[in-house]
């Protein structure tokens, strides 16, 4: 069963540490510090929104028939063995067609148009010895975990969204 | 049961994964008419420009390769499709038996009509053969008209650009991109590929291919406005159409491309069809025909059609008609949706060169252009489907700060 | 971080904490992992409430506060508050010890006499005060009312900038930071960073830099000169520190926080017979004040009175499951305090008005009445002694001897009246320059750690080191402050310590007496006719967390003096401030800070520095 970033809506106070945190982890440095000194601009891929009086993570599904495997027209973006869909580390690299970008619904598709390159959550920010998500572990509040799903969980959590922002 | 496949490429793989996923007993037949293994068609102008080979751009589906049962016949043309026996003629000379048939033959590029449209030095550019000619005939300085302002047109357009030859575009139309943007953003791509060293003849359209004394070598292209341009390359790049003529001859209906149903099924029994040959229709009384020609809507038919195939009952809602995303020049874009101005076009700009225009009817969002920060552009796509009143959320389509919650709220 | 500190008793104590159940600063620590990314950057802003709000540090969200604040004027903004902050805890701590002078010299008061009557006449005469004639307690009314005025808002320049090198003075009131009223700097810089008034980075910081010089020529200085005058000023002590001060045959009481007044009275006290007749009747040998922090320092500059520890240390000294009394003044005292002593005996008595504890005792002080609330706490602690559990006591045996008391004046007599000595050693280089060394602990780094390597790493290379507040106490435990420790220093500077008897590393006092390492750097300065700047000086705080420590970095900057920040302050969310600390301070006020956590690099940037200005010296 793959591992899930799951969200408990009730506990975020939009710190927004979870989208810090997931820049610096996919930063050259991967330090805060070492980050800001060098002027790096990495992009988040993860966002807290404010809906009303509600603070709601937003990330990606990693969904099963993903519209951005489908889109992408480069070959770069897929869904691994172990349901991470990523652009990273595949046949084909990105070439920034922006495809992805015009078919995620969740909006968590970033165009980095100066490196010609989509970014998104692709779990590639987990600390050496650590096993969880750069946004899980920095989360203060537990709004954020790191955890086995089955299928009717994911449909729970897409309810919670929905229940979190109505 | 066997499945038969008429085409490699975006939708009849992604119906061939589908199948090989669903059913790894399943045995399926894949029919080409193209020699070379699949590849990504859009990455053609990676070929024009020398970059990659056909195995840089091979398009690998994990699942089809580790299929045991699946025979691909390459280089083979289906010629007819025999109703009653239920078997597809290819060119061959063999029949191949099918219980379920998915036509994904795609689309081809329309002739001009002019009559020396096959000399050396003009090409059109739909295909792996027809990309690396290009890429033989291009060369530095050399000069390159690029028929047609459209998507294709333009891609190939920067590409010989970016290689160095001097490229004009010609086009019918009196501006660049007239499907995809409005005026003004149109007008900024302009100016930006004009900025990259290409220019643009508007309203007018090629009439004769201008040969060399020394043979039958493209010298240059007579335009109807009685203007000869000096060219040592055409590239065709506008006028595509869909491949529907083994369904049409089969006595199935079609029209600018196969007419399918809500499961992709077209009005043949066990024959389906997905991708770039197939035309869809809004509901409505006015609405009028269109392809879809997307690779990611081949991607999904080829999926749906294959589970419709294995007997799941799974529904097609008609696609967007226009939805593109791209980059010419340092100006990304991603539109959607119909560009005709109905209630209110609102627009935003900001000194980063953000630029972002609503289509809008009856308060629900019909279409957008984003250029600049496309970021999100996935959200605004999601609002044209929903086809629900804005509500107020106008504001924030605007200003980029719109949210899958906004649109989840709508209602 | 590998260790929590490199402190043996801290080591020990902490795996006491954790077995008795214990939750100290360390876990808290734990518990608020991550800490916020846009505070670490310094780019939060509460100062109104349009707010609170964020710049963020990558341009991907955010760049302008609600008011339109820029991550500059946000980031300049809450470093200027925070000099503020720690320019008001040491001038506040000033002004009681005015307030001390004044109605012990109106006679208000019995238990403070003025024990340093010429120092009185020499800080008189710097104010202009007659001093012919007249008895110590006329003059010194003259001056407590003299220095009153100095936290005012009238004058242009505050008396004791005149210590400072003309050229200096010179350049402060070019630039616009000369310090006027002690308050009134304060007072402005709140004013300047409230929402829509001083938005201009350079402009911030300037005020930054003339607010914490009115702590390091103001506030603090008075605070320490009025202390040598109430309080004597110190002469060589020695004594012992760490938690194996306190011993487990007597009632042990910690003295904690920072300011001398009640402390100096409890030393008392403590050796009143009857007093001590109360102890063996309960069944102890005797009574043991332990310092803890500044207030530690500051006993133990003047009575040699064993120190317990350092800022970390704080909880772990009640951990030792041995001490009847925590008394706690102002500063650095962790909240945290009562919810360790409920685990134990102890009892927390909070003394000062200004600050009161939510679980501890509060003994209100009244310099009135002094000696009998000394007495009473004391009471109060040996009635506490039978309630101490034998079962949980575990005291480590860590101590470690110190010599310390090395004041202005210690100094001066130890090279034998005269600064020149000094200045020989440090033309001829047996003395390569000299380091102001100072500050806190901090959780997030090792404890003493960055006290103990850059301060060894100084004395090998023939650095003097003038050692403060918790620093001092880390190199105290550590074993720097006993002439013997000149073993550990370099050849020019292990002959200049033997020759004058005296450690490599020279305890000045507690943080507030730092303004006697910027007197020192300042008189160097007049006796070679240069800008304090051209000096082969560097500060440093290699463990800081205190926004005292804030305030005292920009004024030994604001000085002239290079100073290393061993831990990351929260500026660098603005690159153009950090910029300016870190570089473009040096044309404004020819000195900047330098950020470096690893102490090794921190001292090979010191000793680079101070060959550099060796080199512009011609020496």
């Amino acid at each position: 069963m793959s591992k899930e970033i799951l969200v408990r809506y009730d506990r975020c106070v939009g710190c927004r540490s979870c989208e810090m945190a997931c820049a610096v982890a996919h930063s050259e440095s991967r330090t805060l510090a070492g980050t800001a000194m060098a002027g790096e601009k990495p992009a988040k891929r993860i966002f807290v929104h404010q809906i009303r009086d509600k603070k709601i993570p937003i990330n990606c599904r990693h969904c099963e028939e993903a519209p951005c495997v489908d889109a992408c027209i480069a070959g770069a973006m897929r869904r691994k063995a172990d349901g991470v869909v990523t652009n990273v580390g595949g046949d084909h690299e990105c070439t920034g067609c922006w495809m992805c970008v015009m078919m995620c619904q969740y909006g968590i598709i970033r165009a980095v148009i100066n490196e010609r390159k989509a970014v998104k959550c692709d779990r590639e920010c987990f600390e050496e010895q650590e096993d969880i998500p750069a946004c899980v572990h920095a989360c203060p509040t537990g709004a954020l975990i790191y955890g086995s799903v089955d299928q009717f969980g994911m449909e729970r959590q897409k309810e919670f969204l929905i229940k979190a922002i109505s | 049961m066997e499945h038969v496949i008429i085409g490699n490429s975006a939708a009849g793989l992604s119906a061939a994964a589908t199948l090989c996923q669903s059913k790894p007993n399943a045995k399926i037949s894949i029919v080409s008419d193209e020699i070379h293994p699949a590849y990504l068609r859009c990455m053609l102008t990676e070929i024009v420009e020398g970059k990659k080979d056909l195995k840089g751009i091979g398009y690998h589906v994990p699942a089809v390769h580790a299929s045991k049962n699946l025979t691909l016949h390459l280089g083979v043309r289906a010629e007819k499709i025999l109703l009653d026996e239920k078997r597809v003629c290819v060119s061959d000379g063999n029949t191949i038996p099918y219980d379920r048939l998915l036509v994904a033959t795609g689309a081809i590029h329309h002739s001009l009509g002019i009559d020396n449209e096959s000399i050396e030095g003009v090409s059109p550019f739909r295909t792996y053969d027809q990309a690396a000619g290009i890429a033989r005939m291009a060369g530095k300085n050399k000069h390159a008209v690029v028929i047609g302002a459209g998507l294709t047109g333009l891609r190939v357009a920067q590409t010989l650009n970016r290689m160095g030859l001097k490229v004009t575009v010609v086009d019918q139309a009196s501006r660049l991109l007239e499907s995809q943007l409005d005026r003004e953003s149109a007008r900024l791509i302009e100016n930006e590929l004009y900025r990259y060293g290409i220019r643009f003849m508007f309203d007018c359209a090629p009439e004769s291919f201008l040969t060399a004394s020394y043979g039958d070598v493209l010298a240059g292209v007579g335009l109807d406005t009685g203007k000869e341009l000096k060219a040592d390359l055409a590239v065709i790049g506008a006028g595509v159409r869909a491949r529907s003529g083994l369904v049409e001859n089969a006595g199935g209906d079609t029209d600018l491309g196969i007419r399918v149903d809500g499961h992709l099924k077209t009005s043949l029994p066990d024959v389906y069809a997905a991708g770039d040959c197939v035309e869809f229709r809004q509901p409505g009384a006015v609405s009028r025909s269109f392809l879809s020609a997307l690779w990611p809507f081949a991607v999904e038919q080829g999926r749906v059609a294959a589970l419709n195939m294995l007997g799941f009952d799974r529904t097609y809602p008609v696609p967007l008609e226009k939805l593109n995303a791209t980059q010419f020049g340092d100006i990304p874009i991603v539109s959607a949706g119909k560009m005709e101005g109905w209630d209110d076009n609102p627009v935003y700009r900001d000194r980063n060169g953000t630029y972002r225009r609503l289509f809008l009817k009856d308060g629900c969002l019909t279409g957008y252009v984003l250029m600049g920060d496309i970021d999100r552009a996935g959200i605004y796509t999601e609002a044209i489907k929903r086809k629900l009143p804005l509500n107020g959320l106008q504001k924030k389509l605007l200003k980029g700060n719109i949210t899958i919650c906004d649109i989840m709220n709508l209602k | 971080m590998e260790i929590k500190s490199i402190d043996q008793s801290t080591q020990k104590m902490i795996q006491k904490a954790e077995s008795d159940g214990v939750e100290l600063v360390w876990d808290r620590l734990e518990a608020q992992q991550p800490q916020c990314g846009f505070g670490q950057l310094g780019v939060c802003c509460r100062n109104c409430n349009q707010g609170p709000c964020r710049i963020d540090p990558f341009e991907d969200g955010a760049s302008r506060g609600v008011c339109g604040a820029t991550a500059d004027t946000i980031v300049a903004r809450n470093l200027v508050r925070a000099i503020a902050a720690g320019a008001a805890a040491h001038s506040d701590h000033g002004r009681d010890m005015v307030q001390t002078l004044y109605h012990s010299a109106r006679g208000d008061i019995s238990d403070y006499p003025i024990k340093n009557e010429a120092k009185v006449v020499a800080v008189a005469s710097e104010f202009g005060i007659p001093t012919e004639s007249r008895s110590p307690r006329e003059i010194a009314l003259d001056l407590a009312e003299a220095m009153m005025d100095e936290f005012g808002t009238r004058k242009e320049e505050l008396q004791f900038v005149n210590r400072v090198p003309e050229n200096r003075r010179e350049l402060w009131r070019k630039l616009g930071i000369m310090p006027r009223g002690i308050d009134r700097e304060v007072v402005e810089s709140m004013h300047r960073t409230n929402m829509g008034v001083d938005n201009d980075h350079v402009s911030l910081i300037l005020q930054g830099l003339r607010t914490a010089l009115s702590d390091g020529w103001g506030g603090s200085i008075i605070a320490t000169e009025l202390s040598d005058i109430l309080f004597g000023t110190p002469g060589v002590v020695r004594g012992s520190c760490n938690l194996g001060v306190i011993d487990k045959d007597q009632v042990n009481i910690i003295v904690h926080g920072h300011e001398p007044s009640l402390s100096d009275i409890i030393v008392a006290a403590a050796q009143e017979p009857a007093l001590l007749k109360e102890a063996e009747d309960a069944g102890a040998r005797g009574i043991n004040i332990c310092g803890m922090c500044c207030t530690g320092n500051e006993i133990l500059m003047r009575h040699g009175i064993p120190v317990a520890g350092n800022y970390l240390q704080q909880e772990l000294a009640i951990v030792t499951g041995a001490v009847e009394a925590a008394i706690v003044d102002v500063q650095c005292i962790m909240p945290s305090l009562p919810e360790v002593a409920g685990c134990y005996h102890t009892k927390v008595f909070s003394t000062s008005p200004k600050a009161k504890f939510p679980g501890a005792e509060h003994v209100a002080f009244v310099e009135q009445d002094a000696m009998n609330i000394a007495r009473q706490i004391i009471q109060k602690a040996i009635a506490n002694y039978p309630n101490r559990d034998h079962e949980k006591v575990n005291i480590p045996d860590d101590r470690m001897n110190y010599m310390a008391g090395f004041s202005t004046e210690t100094i001066l007599g130890a090279l034998g009246g005269s600064l020149d000595p000094l200045i020989d050693a440090i033309k001829t280089g047996s003395v390569k320059g000299v380091a102001g060394v100072v500050g806190c602990n901090n959780p997030k780094y090792t404890q003493d750690q960055g006290h103990s390597i850059f301060v060894r790493e100084l004395i090998k290379n023939d650095v003097l080191v003038l050692a403060n507040g918790c620093n001092a106490i880390a190199c105290a435990k550590d074993g720097l402050l006993v002439p013997e420790a000149s073993a550990e220093a370099g050849d020019g500077l292990k002959a200049v310590c033997e020759s004058l008897k005296i450690p490599p590393v020279l305890h000045t006092g507690a943080c507030v007496d730092i303004s006697r390492i910027v007197t020192i750097a300042a008189a160097v300065g007049n006796a070679l006719g240069v800008d304090i700047a051209d000096l082969p000086l560097v500060g440093a705080a290699p463990e800081w967390m205190s926004e005292k420590a804030v305030s005292i970095g920009a004024y030994v900057v604001g000085s002239g003096i290079f100073t290393i920040l061993g831990t990351v302050p929260p500026v660098l969310g603005s690159k153009n401030v950090t910029e300016l600390l870190i570089s473009g301070a040096e044309e404004v006020v020819g000195a900047t800070f330098a950020v470096e956590e690893d102490p090794q690099k921190a001292a090979e940037l010191a000793v680079r520095h101070i060959e550099k200005k060796r080199t512009g010296l011609g020496i």
